[in-house]
């Protein structure tokens, strides 16, 4: 038998995912509803689906995650259907949940944030709203898991079909929505909200405002430097001490010295670097950047900024996605849903990728550390470098956005939510199992290939050269105009699967030993390799996963091919002409 | 009928009261869906770095409007009624 769908709907904000994780004990996974994807979370609860719909403000759609959300709806296919309110902004809850409870047949009003609403002095007549709305209303406080017995109760037995009908006129709504506010609905003024104003007085006040951003980023990426170090110090360590015992293994075991070499240097060798380069950063970077977006910091970011985007002639809502690609180019591309105009939302796609992802971190950390900081290789100066990388993203992202929007009629409207603080327990499983093991094990299963690809072409010989000197001779001329040679490009094509890889499959490439400084510099790079190096990271074709997700967005093969292209040539451009600078 | 001041020209900190929206179909549907709908009160609280975009205080939410947006709202003073 088919599971029973209870939908968990609502305004943005209003804790829906809270409830879904603490429902379904953060077991999440996204799949595909009849024949369409749908952009919603779903777990299990004992014998039900719960699927977390993504936020929206009303029945009339105006972007893509809203328009999922209100098709599921509106076909009547859920069990139950969760409407989640949030007490403390009531009135404007009760517009979209009226609007549900005209359409939807099995409803019923979870009242969610209490605790929040109690400390705003809000107080809510359940029983008359109940009584008025003929539906049941459970009360909850999701954050500190409050009322989920009553809710699972409800979800056990259902509720009682109502009579529906269909959708009235928007004012029909926000009238009735502000005459029940009225009835049921008493407030009292209390600091609460004082001292969410201070804190916007300062992140995103005239002055303050940009700083902040600047200011809490670099303190972010100062954090993932300096927390990084040891960790991967140690585990490197940890692999050479593996490689040392397999290498014994296998010795032992009479292996041949090809197979030996293979395992040894092109398998684990090309593993441990990734996983000691990458593991630590991530299992940072990550965290905090989720707290960052718990907290409700990213709206102000793209509040901040939008005066800069709509210059660019789209919306500070592209920030966003922008933040998100931080994290992961594909996530950002994937949460370009929320801009409401297809050719803004086809521009923050195609651009996403000159925001570097943190799988590209490393290399810009090493490269800057080793070049720019003068052998000082502090934190503080590896931080300073990716910020100045990821300004010079924003930048570009800017220009290539004015460069593609046409029309520049565009609006920016953006709830900021109230500052909440984060549940750090849920954070840590989240971002460390669902984002850095993932990312982190689409790497590993990247680099063997990859490891073992490397290591044949080193070790295969033809006409007494290896073949990977073929290779890197063939690009040699393309890496020159760009200020790089034929190893760096090489290690680009082949780390496009995962840019994680880059930067160690370019080490093994290279002939040397020593540190990594070492062996670089022994290869002639210099200054402009580094700086070329660090643009050519920032621009130039986006992951596998990436194109296919864009692939899958835009469903447009012109669109995909594109957002290769588009990258790839700025950074070709760019770096030759700072290798033509460099020549003058 | 006068339509009355635009809320884009109201200082931070001021509370008035929306006396209407105007502008396309769809935005003036928008903004009501929102919470910008007519007897509500709104005060502007701050304003973005560049001066532009607006975040607004309308019924206990904090929503940033960029000026074209605000300029569709019309409201008048509270002691007006």
């Amino acid at each position: 038998m088919e599971k029973k769908i209870v939908a968990l709907c609502g305004n943005p904000n209003t804790g829906k995912s809270t409830i879904f994780n603490r429902l379904t004990g953060l077991k999440q996974h996204t799949g595909n509803w009849t024949g369409k994807t749908v952009g919603s979370a779903q777990g299990s609860f004992e014998n039900y689906c719960i699927a977390d719909l993504p936020g929206m403000y009303s029945l009339r759609p105006k972007s893509e995650d809203e328009r999922q959300a209100v098709d599921f709806l509106k076909n009547n296919e859920a069990y139950l259907t969760v409407i989640v309110i949030d007490a403390s902004c009531i009135e404007r809850n009760l517009i979209l949940a009226l609007q549900i409870l005209d359409i939807a047949e099995n409803a019923v009003v979870c009242i969610n944030m209490m605790d929040e609403a109690k400390r705003k002095g809000i107080k809510i007549d359940v029983k008359g709203l109940e009584k008025r709305l003929g539906t049941k209303i459970i009360t909850m406080s999701a954050g500190k898991g409050k009322g989920f017995e009553s809710l699972k109760n409800v979800i056990r037995t259902g509720c009682e079909k109502r009579n529906v009908g269909s959708l009235r006129e928007t004012e029909y709504y926000t009238s009735l929505a502000s005459r029940l506010t009225e009835e049921f609905v008493t407030f009292e003024k209390t600091a609460a909200d004082r001292i969410d104003r201070n804190i916007d007085r300062v992140l995103i006040g005239k002055y303050t405002g940009l700083p902040s951003v600047v200011i809490i980023f670099g303190f972010m990426l100062w954090l993932t430097i300096v927390g990084a170090n040891y960790p991967s110090e140690l585990l490197s360590i940890f692999f050479e001490h593996i490689k040392a015992l397999l290498y014994n293994f296998l010795t032992a075991i009479n292996t041949a010295p090809a197979v030996k070499s293979l395992a040894v240097e092109g398998v684990l060798g090309t593993v441990g670097k990734i996983v000691s380069v990458m593991l630590p950063p991530m299992a940072i970077f990550f965290p905090l950047f989720t707290i960052l977006e718990d907290l409700g910091f990213l709206p102000r970011i793209a509040f901040n900024l939008d005066r800069f985007f709509k210059a660019a002639g789209t919306n500070g809502k592209q920030a966003l996605t922008m933040c998100m690609g931080i994290g992961c180019n594909a996530a950002g591309v994937i949460s370009s849903r929320i801009i409401e105009n297809p050719g803004e939302r086809r521009a923050a796609i195609l651009t996403n990728v000159f925001m570097p992802c943190n799988g590209r971190f490393p290399l810009i950390i090493m490269t800057a550390a080793m070049f720019f900081s003068a052998g000082t290789g502090s934190s503080a100066a590896g931080a300073l470098c990716v910020l100045a990388a990821l300004i010079f993203g924003t930048l570009i992202t800017l220009v290539v956005t004015r460069l593609l929007m046409k029309n520049r009629q565009t609006s920016f409207i953006l709830e900021l939510p109230p500052y909440r603080r984060p549940d750090i327990c849920g954070i840590f499983v989240r971002s460390i199992f669902d984002r850095t093991l993932f990312v982190l094990g689409r790497a590993v299963a990247v680099a063997v290939p990859a490891g073992i690809l490397i290591w044949l072409l080193q070790n295969i010989s033809l006409g007494g050269s290896p073949l990977i000197l073929y290779v890197s001779d063939f690009l040699d001329p393309v890496g020159r105009i760009m200020g790089l040679d034929g190893v760096i490009l090489a290690g680009f094509i082949l780390g496009m699967p995962a840019n994680e890889i880059v930067l160690p499959l370019i080490l093994m490439m290279y002939s040397g030993s020593g540190d990594m400084s070492n062996i670089l510099a022994s290869n002639g790079w210099t200054m402009k390799t580094a700086l070329c190096v660090v643009i050519f990271c920032i621009c130039h074709f986006p992951c596998t996963t990436t194109l296919l997700t864009i692939k899958k967005e835009t469903k447009s093969l012109k669109c995909t091919i594109f957002a290769f292209l588009l990258p790839t040539l700025i950074g070709f451009i760019l770096c030759a002409f700072i290798n033509v600078i460099s020549y003058i | 009928m006068a339509k009355g001041l635009p809320l884009s020209c109201v200082p931070i900190g001021a509370r008035v009261i929306i006396s209407g929206v105007s502008g396309g179909l769809k935005n003036k549907e928008r903004l009501t869906e929102l919470g910008f709908t007519k007897d509500a009160e709104v005060v502007p609280l701050h304003k973005s770095p560049a001066g532009d975009p607006v975040a607004y205080y309308i019924k206990g939410v904090v929503m940033a409007l960029r000026r074209e947006d605000a300029d569709n709202i019309y409201i008048r003073l509270r002691e007006e009624y």
